[in-house]
């Protein structure tokens, strides 16, 4: 008996022992946070991705983008003396890979891109109804473009796929723009094709994005920037001029100016919304500016305290600004040397009185009275675009397109041509390109 | 253990192989097919009748059952004849009695008249040359015709029996078989025989004293059991033991206690005698006989092992007059280093074995308890300034029996995983068999400041204008006034043994209204449940409490000690009449921290533990240990309304944070252990473990709260946090040690180990391990050598190793996560770190080799060892291109080295009658080097980015801006001229980053002094000394910096005797406050003078003071150079700053068994 008793007891170790182990998975899954594979896999958790997306561009991109490219391009100064701020301030030799900003914006707007690439190959393998999945889609296609759009404002040579194995190639800006705009021309396709449905527009889309006319607007800027004018004027005139279109803001998500620069104010506005060629009387000024007598640490410009799109940390910041549509058109005839169009654009900017703006931007000033050359008109589309299109991220590049003053021969309206690529991506992916020289 | 199993060839029952009774219920079977029962109620007994044929069937079935068993070792068996057994010696004690089975109820038994039976005085011839004794039974049985009935429960079958015998009778026949067998052989009426175990005989008892072999002292404590049985008992004080109902017969008594050689004696006991066992036990310098258990899978005795282990005993803890466990262990055993974070009662300790083998990881060794393994987090759940507590504070001191510390490679095969860092195994007291034995111990200590800092006292400011100033220490230490009472009873019969215990601290700390209460209650069954199975379960319940004011620290700067640092001491910190506290500071008002704060944390933990013992055959031994621990911490902080404190907790600040942790181990082990030949041994082990830990932590904080309220709603802002975590790990192991003659040993062993952790690819990771041991001293050639002479035991150790690490990753760090975000109120999710699914384990291949010898005829014994341990594969952050769409990604890069040296002398200088003098010396250096590490340096979190992770350097080294000197080195000014007169110049600054030095020490020693003098007094004394590491003294930093300049440093240079703009000057150079941390620490003194009363039932009574801490020989010139604000933490380590220092405490302990 005692060996059947020692037998079980053996047995029931043993057996103890296998059931233990087989009870127990080593596949333990998170509670904590999402992870990727069950992300890709769910109709909701691809929803959230898709408002995911939305949050982080205005809530991590936008503001590096724009604030650090403000101050490059003189919109904005620094006031605090952060090694990244002062060499951003400092621009031409000072500016290298290792500043952190560099990798900031090259990184976030990369992050955008992959995430974006995600959604459009992974929506199709899931059962959303025909409305939702377009929607969702056009906007994957249109953060995939603004992405690589907004890499080529700032880089000589740029992404146009994130590659997990770190050997991403590099296009020039003009191959770039092209897969931007096929970004957006698919947007556009996918949305005639089959219009957003009610669950996209109320429970994904940003409220105040307006998906249509972002994704035309976009089309004209990027094509001006490539220099396919004549679908830059088309693509702009498809854009309702009444429209207004917005990256949102909140409480958990806060307008990025309202907190640097008013709330905290480690940069400043620079008076004269940062131009040298701002015009006296122009109403745009005051919208965005409030005169002050302070002057800005360590550099000393004059700084005003900044309004506009940013007075709280929830106001919304614009896609895109409609005057845009007609400064594109403007400096595409110039540049075409159709002057009267251009001269009309013009003047429509400058005459414009806020309550004519949808978003109440409104210069009020005389008709254009300068000479009808490309040139100064080219002039005159800057001074307008600076003021327009203050602090859309887009100053660096319009200074560079138009042709201002630039390095190495002056440092005053802009002190990078372009930014160096992050030491991080050259240290680890091989087809990093040469730095520019300025 | 070691019985031999000589191989039969042939025998006039046919061919058999000895088998192990491992496949009983297959021999069982076959027997059933030759024996039938002799009656139904028998079930087991069978008699038998020889029939050749079967028997050869059975043999190659048994036979082939062997070979099942598949243990290597038995694969070595030659089939060659060794050694015959020697015939027994005849005695009434073990010879069979013949008797008649009763007819009446009344049980007795009739002796059968052996010369009158004609049955029995048949004569037979036999030759029987070592068969087992069923086969002569059968032999027996054919021969006289007799039927003979026997159990194998209750008679040994296998027993190797030899019978050669010409015309003999029956009787005698079966007397020779059956001798020393304990059976009797029983007639029933209808003339068969059966075999029956013989009837318990009365028992005797084994009285003795244990003493010093040398002295001639009494020694206490000294385990002294009786072979083959359960009854065992621990000599008290005057050294004397008593062991009482021991069956009757031979037996051998063996006395042992840590540090001695084990004594062995036969006694023969007789029924209702006392015999007497005195034992003189000789010291056992190398403690080669001492039996480890950690890292080894099987009880081993130290001379077997390949590596060195570290072993302290329970009296080392009890002198040391510590609250913690680990404090305890500061100086007990070489290449330990253990350092004390924290001056708080409660306060952390790190401990260190053979440096530190990880950068994002745990550094601290595995603890394991009674087999369990138990947490020893350090759960930050409210911020108090770096210090925090490790969780093993839970565990009572007083409870502990023994400790093994095992580094390096040796803790491989068992631990595979998680060895990386070492293994220390705790195991607690057990009940023995005996009358219940009560223990009481009270203690009651002071703890005081040991040294203050040097205030400033210039009754000047800076414009010229008199102040008066403030020493801020004084509202915020006292002396602490501490009891702890201890109690335990333990017992037991032999069967069912005892221990039961109960603890209370209430510990003040140097710091008022500091304070740590922690009470315990622990019980251990343990049960015999038969001859071959035994059951212990053990469990614990602790409850710690801690009331705490936070002080210093990386991260807020809220406490006390911060408050006096940044002063000014311009202020009175005591409150007015109408209890006002001044906000004139920097800082917090140190005197409205420790009376307003309300920082508290409790935790309710409860180990448990069962392990199931299962010895089926002499040799085999199946053991299962199922190990619990859980606990609950949880955390509350209290800032009120309108404090002193900047920033916004001047507005009110509440914080909560809980944490819920659970750890199961199921642990099986199978042993088989076998002599195999006279000179070779051999132990086999499989093994396998299964461990589980999930915790979850909840936090919530809140600012701005309405006053009065003090919980965290009631705060205006809120913050809420919730991390849930599970962990698997599963393990099997196989491990293989050969004994070649007593002297020469090897082991090769391999674990294969899974964690959850890591993805499935690089889940499953082999470590394996070799080790050897070769006692010299053993052989001929030694002893009859001069080497003999000066080295009377001598033994070379080596060991090789891998082993891994698992605390550098994060249980789901693997995955690509997403966390939730909100965006107009909608669900987002958002992309957080890239994926490490390629990840594995930190990998430590670790050498190590060694001398243990003894010297002066074995009056001073030591220990070498040197080892080399390179960890690869460290887990680290490591940034990846930024066109991934990430920014970091954790992989395997890195490298560390440990290298070091650890020596370990134990002497004994003098030994006579009234005075033993007994000396330990240990030595351990070891060099750190980091390597690999992507673009060479690697700047340490929670460091103020002055600690990193550099190429060629050890871990941690201090980073920063430094003095400007030029070529020669020589500090320059800050015009450029060589710095020399302190008085006229303000020294210069080199801004680019340097390396300014090393909290890692060269080296660690200790030595400890035990001194017994008479019977009744004892003398204790311990140095420590750490040399060669430098320590941050941000404090001085601090009270320098004009601003702040609450030290003598800033007093001095107001008065003139340092240059003005100094300490502006120096607030930016690091170097100047690098401090040589070197020191050497009175650690522990101690006098014990111990009587035995005989009164109130007390037997033994000890009076104890003791001194800890109480002076340090250093050049350090702030508190304590071993303190750390980085509490616990891996790479940030010898950080001053506001960190409470280690008290000066004066112990009184009591304690009496009765």
């Amino acid at each position: 008996m005692h060996t059947t008793i020692r037998n079980s007891a053996i047995g029931l170790v043993v057996l103890g022992a296998t059931l233990g182990a087989a009870a127990c998975s080593l596949n333990v899954t998170d509670p904590n946070s999402a992870s990727e594979d069950k992300v890709l896999q769910s109709q909701d958790a691809i929803q959230a991705l898709a408002v995911g997306l939305q949050q982080y561009y205005a809530n991590n991109v936008l503001g590096t983008l724009y604030i650090n490219t403000g101050v490059t391009s003189r919109e904005l100064t620094i006031n605090e003396t952060y090694l990244g701020q002062v060499a951003i301030e400092e621009g031409g030799d000072q500016l290298d890979g290792s500043i952190g900003e560099m990798a900031s914006i090259f990184g976030g707007e990369m992050e955008v891109l992959r995430t974006s690439e995600l959604l459009l190959r992974q929506v199709p393998q899931i059962a959303f109804d025909p409305g939702t999945r377009s929607g969702i889609l056009a906007l994957a296609h249109l953060y995939s473009a603004r992405a690589i759009g907004d890499l080529t404002t700032v880089f000589e040579q740029v992404p146009i796929h994130s590659d997990p194995d770190e050997n991403a190639a590099f296009y020039s800006r003009n191959d770039a723009l092209a897969v931007a705009i096929a970004h957006l021309d698919s947007a556009a396709r996918i949305l005639a094709d089959t219009a957003p449905s009610t669950l996209f527009n109320s429970k994904i889309k940003s409220s105040r994005l307006d998906l249509l006319n972002t994704i035309d607007a976009y089309r004209a800027r990027y094509h001006l920037f490539r220099g396919d004018l004549d679908e830059a004027i088309e693509a702009s005139e498809d854009v309702d001029p009444a429209a207004t279109s917005f990256f949102s803001y909140d409480a958990q998500n806060l307008n990025p100016f309202f907190e640097d620069l008013v709330q905290s104010r480690s940069y400043a506005a620079r008076d004269d919304l940062g131009s040298p060629l701002t015009e006296a009387g122009d109403k745009r000024v005051s919208f965005f500016l409030t005169s002050d007598p302070a002057v800005s640490n360590p550099k000393q410009y004059p700084i005003d305290l900044l309004g506009g799109f940013f007075t709280s940390g929830t106001s919304p910041i614009p896609a895109y600004i409609p005057g845009e549509m007609i400064l594109i058109r403007a400096e595409a005839y110039a540049r075409q040397h159709v002057y009267d169009k251009a001269v009309a654009a013009i003047d429509s900017i400058r005459t414009k009185t806020a309550a004519q703006d949808p978003l109440g931007l409104g210069a009020d000033l005389p008709p254009y009275s300068g000479a009808e050359t490309e040139e100064a008109l080219l002039t005159e589309v800057y001074r307008q675009r600076a003021a327009e299109l203050y602090l859309q991220g887009l100053r660096l590049e319009d200074s560079r397109r138009l042709g201002r003053p630039g390095p190495p021969a002056s440092l005053d309206e802009r002190n990078r041509n372009y930014y160096p690529y992050p030491d991080q991506e050259r240290r680890n992916n091989p087809n990093t390109p040469a730095n520019p020289a300025n | 253990m070691s019985q031999h199993h000589p191989r039969v060839h042939r025998t006039p029952c046919g061919a058999a192989l000895t088998v192990p009774a491992f496949h009983q219920r297959d021999r069982n079977q076959r027997i059933n097919m030759d024996c039938s029962p002799i009656s139904p109620a028998a079930v087991g007994i069978r008699t038998c009748r020889p029939d050749r044929g079967r028997l050869l069937r059975r043999a190659r079935r048994l036979a082939m059952s062997a070979a099942v068993m598949a243990i290597a070792a038995t694969f070595l068996q030659s089939p060659v004849r060794l050694q015959a057994q020697a015939p027994y010696p005849p005695s009434p004690d073990t010879t069979p009695r013949f008797l008649l089975a009763s007819s009446d109820q009344s049980g007795r038994q009739k002796t059968v008249d052996v010369g009158r039976t004609p049955l029995l005085r048949q004569r037979i011839s036999l030759t029987l040359h070592d068969v087992s004794l069923e086969q002569a039974l059968r032999a027996i049985a054919a021969e006289s015709g007799l039927d003979i009935a026997y159990s194998r429960t209750t008679v040994p079958l296998d027993r190797i029996v030899r019978l050669d015998a010409r015309d003999i009778t029956l009787a005698e026949a079966l007397e020779k078989v059956l001798t020393g067998v304990d059976a009797d052989v029983v007639f029933s009426a209808n003339g068969r025989a059966m075999i029956v175990k013989r009837p318990p005989r009365a028992g005797g008892t084994i009285v003795g004293r244990v003493t010093d072999a040398r002295s001639g002292a009494p020694l206490e404590a000294v385990s002294v059991v009786v072979d083959g049985t359960r009854a065992g008992v621990l000599t008290g004080e005057d050294g004397s033991y008593r062991i009482a109902a021991v069956p009757a017969g031979e037996h051998t008594v063996i006395a042992r206690r840590i540090g001695y050689t084990p004594g062995r004696q036969n006694v023969t006991v007789t029924g209702d005698q006392e015999v007497t066992a005195n034992f003189e036990l000789s010291a056992d310098a190398l403690r080669m006989s001492e039996v480890v258990v950690t890292g080894t899978s099987v009880e081993t005795t130290r001379r077997q092992l390949g590596n060195a282990v570290g072993t302290v005993d329970a009296q080392e803890i009890a002198k040391s007059g510590s609250v913690a466990i680990d404090r305890a262990l500061a100086g007990k055993a070489a290449g330990v280093m253990v350092q004390q974070n924290s001056g708080n009662p409660g306060g952390g300790i790190s401990v260190r074995l053979r440096g530190t083998n990880t950068i994002l990881g745990s550094a601290d060794p595995l603890y394991i308890v009674d087999g369990v393994i138990v947490n020893n987090d350090t759960p930050d759940l409210i911020y108090l300034g770096g210090y925090s507590q490790n969780r093993l504070v839970d565990l009572n001191p007083e409870d502990v029996d023994h400790i093994e510390i095992v580094k390096g490679a040796a803790a491989a095969a068992l631990y595979g995983s998680r060895a990386n860092n070492g293994v220390v195994q705790i195991f607690t007291k057990r009940g023995m068999a005996g009358k219940p034995r009560l223990t009481w111990t009270s203690t009651v200590h002071a703890d005081q400041l040991r040294k203050r800092l040097a205030v400033n006292t210039y009754p000047f400011d800076a414009a010229g204008n008199p102040v008066t100033r403030y020493d801020h220490q004084d509202v915020i230490f006292h002396t602490g006034v501490g009891t702890e009472q201890a109690a335990s009873i333990a017992g037991g019969s032999e069967a069912s043994r005892y221990y039961l215990s109960g603890g209370y601290v209430n510990d003040n700390g140097i710091v008022r209204a500091s304070n740590f209460t922690r009470a315990s209650a622990r019980a251990r069954l343990d049960q015999t449940l038969s001859s071959w199975a035994s059951l212990s379960v053990g469990g614990a319940f602790n409850f710690s409490r801690d009331q705490d004011i936070p002080n210093g620290g990386l991260g807020s700067l809220y406490g006390a000690i911060d408050g006096f640092l940044f002063g000014p001491n311009t202020y009175d910190p005591r409150p007015d009449s109408n209890g006002v506290y001044s906000h004139d500071g920097s800082y917090a008002n140190p005197a409205e921290v420790i009376d307003k704060y309300d920082f508290a944390q409790k935790t309710n933990r409860f180990i448990g533990d069962a392990h199931l013992t299962i010895t089926p055959i002499d040799g085999l031994k199946l053991e299962y240990t199922l190990g619990y621990d859980g606990y609950d911490q949880r955390a509350t902080a209290f800032i009120p309304r309108g404090t002193g404190t900047p920033g916004v907790y001047a507005l009110g600040y509440s914080q909560q944070g809980s944490r819920d942790f659970t750890q199961v181990n199921n642990d099986i082990n199978i042993n088989y252990s076998r002599q195999l030949k006279p000179w070779l041994h051999s132990t086999s082990s499989l093994g396998g473990t299964v461990q589980y830990e999930v915790s979850n932590s909840t936090g919530a904080s809140s600012y701005d709260l309405t006053p009065v309220t003090e919980t965290v709603p009631s705060g205006a802002n809120w913050d809420i946090s919730e991390y849930r975590s599970t962990r698997i790990v599963e393990g099997i192991f196989g491990q293989q040690t050969f004994g070649f003659g007593d002297r020469l040993y090897l082991t090769a062993a391999g674990r294969l180990d899974a964690s959850s952790v890591f993805g499935e690819a690089d889940r499953w990771q082999a470590y394996p391990k070799v080790s050897g041991s070769y006692v010299l001293s053993e052989e001929d050639f030694w002893g009859e050598s001069f080497l003999g002479r000066i080295f009377p035991q001598f033994k070379l150790r080596a060991a090789w190793g891998n082993s891994g690490g698992l605390t550098a990753i994060g249980p789901f760090a693997r995955f690509t996560n997403y966390s939730p975000v909100s965006y107009e109120n909608l669900p987002g999710l958002v992309q957080q770190r890239q994926q490490g699914s390629e990840i594995k384990p930190e990998r430590q291949t670790a050498l190590e080799g060694g001398i243990d010898a003894t010297l002066f005829s074995n009056r001073l014994g030591f220990e070498l060892t040197v080892y080399k341990q390179h960890t690869k594969d460290l887990l680290l952050t490591r940034t990846v291109a930024l066109s991934t769409g990430f920014s970091t990604r954790l992989e395997n890069a890195g490298e560390i080295d440990n290298n070091g040296v650890e020596l370990l002398v134990r002497a004994t200088p003098v030994a006579k009658s009234d005075v033993t003098w007994n000396t330990t010396l240990s030595y351990s250096s070891n060099r750190n080097k980091v390597s690999g590490i992507e673009g060479g340096v690697r700047v340490l979190a929670n460091s103020w980015g002055l600690a990193a992770a550099i190429n060629g350097e050890p871990l941690g080294v201090y980073y920063g801006a430094g003095y400007a000197r030029d070529a020669q080195g020589r500090i320059l000014d800050k015009n450029g001229d060589v710095f020399t007169d302190p008085k006229t110049q303000v020294p210069g600054r080199d801004p680019t980053p340097r390396i300014l030095g090393d909290p890692n020490p060269g080296w660690i020693g200790s030595w400890i002094n035990d001194v017994q003098v008479g019977e009744n007094l004892s003398f204790r004394a311990q140095l420590d000394g750490v040399f060669g590491n430098d320590v941050w003294n941000y404090d001085a930093r601090i009270g320098a910096y004009p601003p702040y300049g609450t030290l003598d440093l800033y007093g001095q240079e107001l008065a003139g005797d340092i240059a003005a703009g100094t300490g502006n000057a120096l607030w930016l150079n690091f170097e100047r406050w690098v401090e040589d941390g070197s020191y050497v620490k009175v650690r522990e003194v101690s006098a014990t003078y111990t009587f035995h009363p005989r009164s109130f039932g007390i037997s033994d009574l000890g009076v104890s003071l003791i001194g800890r801490n109480l002076y340090s020989f250093d050049n350090y010139s702030g508190y304590d150079p071993e303190t750390n604000a980085g509490g616990q933490s891996t790479g940030t380590r010898g950080y001053q700053f506001g960190e409470v220092p280690i008290p000066r405490s004066f112990v009184l302990r009591i304690n009496a068994s009765f």
